[in-house]
Order: C-alpha cells, then structure tokens, then sequence
C-alpha cells in the first residue's frame, strides 16, 4: 500500500470508528484531556502499524489493546503526567444536556478508583459487551484473570452501591 | 440487589458516562500527524566527533511535502560580512577596528532560538516565522537546516545553508538526514521515494543511488544505509561506488568506522520493546560486542542515535509515551549502563533536543526546566555534566504551543 493510499485508508477507518475509541477511551481514564492524549497516540501507533493491522479481522479489538495498554503503561509510570492537548477533539457534555436519568457521582467516582487492569475489564465487559475470553485477549491475561478482574470489581462496587442505593 | 442486577447497574452507568462523549473534530490527521513528528523528534540528538560537526541520528522519515518552496530562507540582513548573507552582530559585540568579526559556526557554539540561528554574538535570521525542528553544523561552518513555517499545514523542508544562512541546497522531499563527524558529507534519503543522495557541505552532488534502506550514517566517504532483516544494511563507498552488506538496523558508525550501534523494534501489535546493540565491523561476521534487549535488558527503552566523539558512550534517547518532550539519554558501550536519564522520574531528563560534546562529558540540552515536567511551560539551554549538574546557557522561555503541541523554543545542533 502506498503512502498517500494507507493514509486515505487509515483516516477512513479512524473517521468511522473515532467516536467509539474516544468513549472507550473515556471511561479507561475518567478525563476528557487523558482520552484525547490517548487516542491519539493509540492511533498514532495504529497507524505506524496499519499494513498489518488494516488486514486483521477485527482493527478494533487491536486498537482497543493498544489503548489498554497505553493506559496500563501511564499508570505505571506515575511521573508522566499526560501533555496538555488543546485541540478539543473530544468534549464531554454536563450530564444535565443528555436525557438520561442521572446515577449518583460517587459509583462513578469509584469506578474511576479502579485500577487500570481492573477498570480495563469491567469497561471491556459491560460497556463494550465483549465475552470473557475477548476481553482476555485484549488485556493479555487468562480468562480466569478477566473473571477474578471483574468480580473483584463487582464487589468492590457492592459496599459503594449499597452506600448509594435507596 | 443480586450481581445480575449490579452488573446490570454498571453497565448503565458505564454507557450513560459515555454517552456524555461527542468528537467534534477529526483524530485521522492529528494521529498521522503525531506519529510523523513523534519519529522525526526522536533523533533530534547528536553526538560529537570532531571539530565543527556531527554524527547522528536515527532515520526519521517524514512525509513528503509535495512540489511546496522551501520556507527557510535568509530573510533580513542588517550589517555584515558576506554580501549575500542575512548576518547581523548584535551591539553588545561591536566588531574591533572597523572589521566585521563573525565567528565560524561549530556545534559547541550554536543554537537556534524561534527562527534565528545563533553563532556566539551572531544572529542569523531565517525567514520570519521559521520552526526549526533540527539541524546540524558543517565543516565549513554551514548548516543543514530541517525546518518548517509555523502557518497551519506548512511542509517540512530540509536545507543545506551557507555559513551565512544562504541556501545552497533545497533537499526536495529530503525525509531524513546524516551529517559526518566531520561535517564535510551529508546523506539524505527521500521521504517519497527510493532516493539516496550525499551532498558536501557546499550543497554539491556527491554520489546519489536508488535504495529503500534508510540513511543510517556517513563517516568520510562512506555511507551506511538502514535496512531490516530482510535486506541488511549496506555499506556504499562513495568513492569507488563499492558496496558490501551489513547487520540491519544500523543507526550509527563510529568516526573510526570500526564499530556500528543497531537499533530495532521487537514487533508486537501492541507493545513497543526496544533493543539496542553495537558490533564489530572490522570482523567479516559482524559480531556484536554488547546487546541489550526487552523489559530486562532495556528497560527504559534506549534508543541510541550517534557515538560519543570517542566511542565511548552512546547517545540516544530513553522511550516517552506519547508525549511533546523527550528523554535524553546516555549509556556507555562497554557494559551498557545508564550514564544519563532513564527510565523514572529521578532519572528522568527530559528535554527537545541535546549532544554530547566532543569532551565526552558535556551534554548541551534544550531542556524542559518545568516544573512538574508535563504539561511543559518552561525550556532552557544548559550545559550539563553527565552527572546532570547543569549551568543554565541561555535564560528560560515559556514553551510554545501550537496547535496543543508544545515545541520548544531552543534547538542544540545535533
């Protein structure tokens, strides 16, 4: 693939599928700003990549992995703090400007308080429907780790739930 | 509430918080376009070899910029000397006795600052909004200036500059450079195409060959290219146009050509693990004489981009994610140690661009002296042992920050 065609073929896929990463992204960090620096250089790495990549099955679940990956990375290493990235290709709207009952802040507070591997699991879980096994491959871990990941998240969340839950 | 009716309630909040997220712009170009400069900032690092000049770097190709002019030309001149020149001296260093005195560009004595070059007292003015995001010193006190207008979109060109900031060359669709220790070759490969060129410091022709390997290093008159496993590097002499093959991954040769630093990527979908060795060119099979390799053997993600002057250390960088400065590095050829930065926060020397000086002991850096180091709002030159106890060169700038990538406001000559 030449240059000017992978790029074409590159910018098609990001443009199709951008939004799902930033969500995805989103929820892996809780920051508008760490989302963006994240996709972007998710992406940026896709694309150093895109002759193999563009040919898989699935572009996305490779993607995703960078991205939990990348993440996993960040968090490790607790002195990079993220570069400031004022393009506002991302925004997060207020809760009040989207129809949809509101859940209470602190669930969504711990949620963000779970560690990466963690957090990695539930959003792969129950935000992108994946079964364990997918969500084992992305994260790189065995099935049985997906499984200990989430219920350990499940219980955590049960005290903070119980706590919010009339 | 069972765990059916909690996973069910995660899974809500989860897509009620992600609902929140809209993308009103376009990741595409802004991806490519991190990736480009990702790879062309990383060798923005030099070592010393001998007088006025350069060794360095790692390939770093960037796209082409189409049939655009080149930007960075001379654009003002107020005094001095050469009649073609875009030279100015400063009132604080009034030449003596009525004669202009200018002094010969050499790397320990240059930087660029926005979009003049600075040679001691001398300023040489590029075109009025110039980025310089390298360059390096000739033997003849010219430079090779890879640079870009700050306008929305301008194309990156690489220059060959007279010492007094004229050009002598436009490297069209020039995508990665390497200068000789000495200064006097430079060699080029194309960002679009096969094209393998090595001028002299005066701009002129040397030898040029098609090749899809990468400009890897120029010692006198011989070039070495970068190429993968599947073609090898190869070693050209310029002279009698002989070429003989060699490890892939070739990065650097030392000045004496008897030793290559290797530096390559293990390949995964998702991690980046890096690996770095030097071998023994003088020995018909190559061996090398130390590798480090992986999460153990590498664990800062070194990537070396030059020798020493003596080939004693390695210059280079240590891995950042993503980030808009990065991590200058040292480590010694014998046994592999860390010399300078590494890979955590008290090692940590982050910084734009920097060289080793030909002493072995100094590192001049254009360095990110804020305070906590992301995001960047603060660069300095310093002059820095290896022990990172630093004099500040020139006073601190606020960084610049275009478009949400900083840049830095100093360039060391590689």
């Amino acid at each position: 693939m030449g240059n000017i065609d992978r790029e074409a073929d590159f910018s098609a896929y990001v443009r199709a599928r951008q939004k799902s990463f930033a969500r995805f992204a989103y929820l892996l960090t809780g920051d508008a700003y760490a989302a963006e620096d994240l996709v972007q250089s998710a992406l940026a790495k896709a694309y150093a990549k895109w002759d193999h990549i563009s040919g898989v099955e699935s572009p996305d679940a490779y993607v995703r992995k960078i991205m939990v990956n990348e993440h996993t990375s960040w968090w490790r290493r607790t002195w990079r703090h993220r570069e400031r990235t004022d393009s506002e290709l991302i925004r997060v709207m207020d809760p009040a400007a989207i129809d949809a009952p509101a859940h209470d802040s602190e669930l969504w507070a711990h949620v963000r308080s779970l560690a990466p591997q963690q957090r990695a699991a539930v959003v792969l879980r129950y935000y992108e429907d994946l079964s364990e096994a997918q969500t084992a491959e992305i994260l790189g871990c065995s099935v049985g780790t997906v499984k200990s990941h989430t219920s350990r998240a499940i219980r955590s969340l049960r005290s903070t739930m119980k706590e919010v839950t009339p | 509430m069972n765990t059916h009716d909690r996973e069910h309630e995660l899974q809500t909040l989860l897509r009620q918080e992600a609902d929140r997220v809209e993308v009103p712009g376009d990741f595409a170009p802004v991806a490519i376009a991190r990736r480009r400069r990702d790879q062309r900032t990383r060798a923005l690092v030099g070592a010393t070899v001998a007088v006025a000049a350069i060794a360095i770097a790692v390939p770093t190709v960037w796209s082409g910029r189409g049939n655009a002019p080149v930007p960075a030309v001379p654009s003002t001149t107020t005094s001095v000397p050469s009649p073609t020149g875009s030279v100015s001296t400063p009132p604080t260093s009034p030449p003596r006795s009525g004669a202009p005195v200018r002094a010969v560009a050499t790397r320990s004595n240059t930087y660029a600052v926005d979009d003049t070059i600075r040679v001691g007292d001398t300023v040489i003015r590029l075109e009025k909004g110039t980025v310089v995001e390298s360059f390096a010193v000739l033997g003849n006190g010219g430079f090779v200036l890879m640079s870009r207008l700050s306008t929305p979109n301008a194309q990156t060109e690489l220059e060959i500059l007279s010492p007094t900031g004229k050009t002598v060359r436009a490297v069209r669709d020039g995508g990665s450079y390497v200068v000789s220790p000495d200064g006097s070759r430079v060699l080029v490969k194309s960002g679009t195409s096969n094209a393998v060129a090595v001028y002299a410091a005066d701009g002129s022709v040397v030898a040029q060959r098609q090749d899809q390997r990468e400009a890897g290093a120029v010692v006198g008159d011989v070039a070495y290219l970068n190429g993968d496993e599947t073609q090898g590097s190869l070693e050209w002499n310029l002279t009698t146009g002989a070429t003989r093959r060699l490890p892939a991954h070739i990065v650097a040769v030392s000045a004496d050509r008897s030793r290559a630093a290797l530096s390559w990527n293990v390949a995964s979908d998702t991690f980046e693990d890096f690996c770095w060795a030097v071998v023994d060119l003088s020995r018909p099979d190559f061996p090398k004489t130390i590798e480090r390799c992986g999460q153990k053997g590498n664990p800062s993600m070194f990537q070396p981009t030059a020798f020493s002057s003596r080939g004693t250390y390695l210059v280079g960088s240590h891995y950042v994610d993503g980030g808009f400065w990065f991590s200058a590095g040292v480590v010694r050829v014998s046994d592999g140690a860390v010399v300078v930065g590494g890979g955590d926060a008290a090692r940590l020397v982050s910084g734009w661009s920097w060289h080793l000086e030909a002493d072995e002991s100094t590192v001049v850096i254009s360095r990110n002296t804020s305070t906590p180091v992301s995001p960047a709002t603060q660069n300095t030159l310093q002059r820095c042992s290896l022990s990172m106890q630093c004099q500040q060169a020139q006073p601190p700038l606020p960084v610049k920050d275009p478009n949400g990538f900083t840049e830095p406001r100093y360039v060391v000559p590689r």
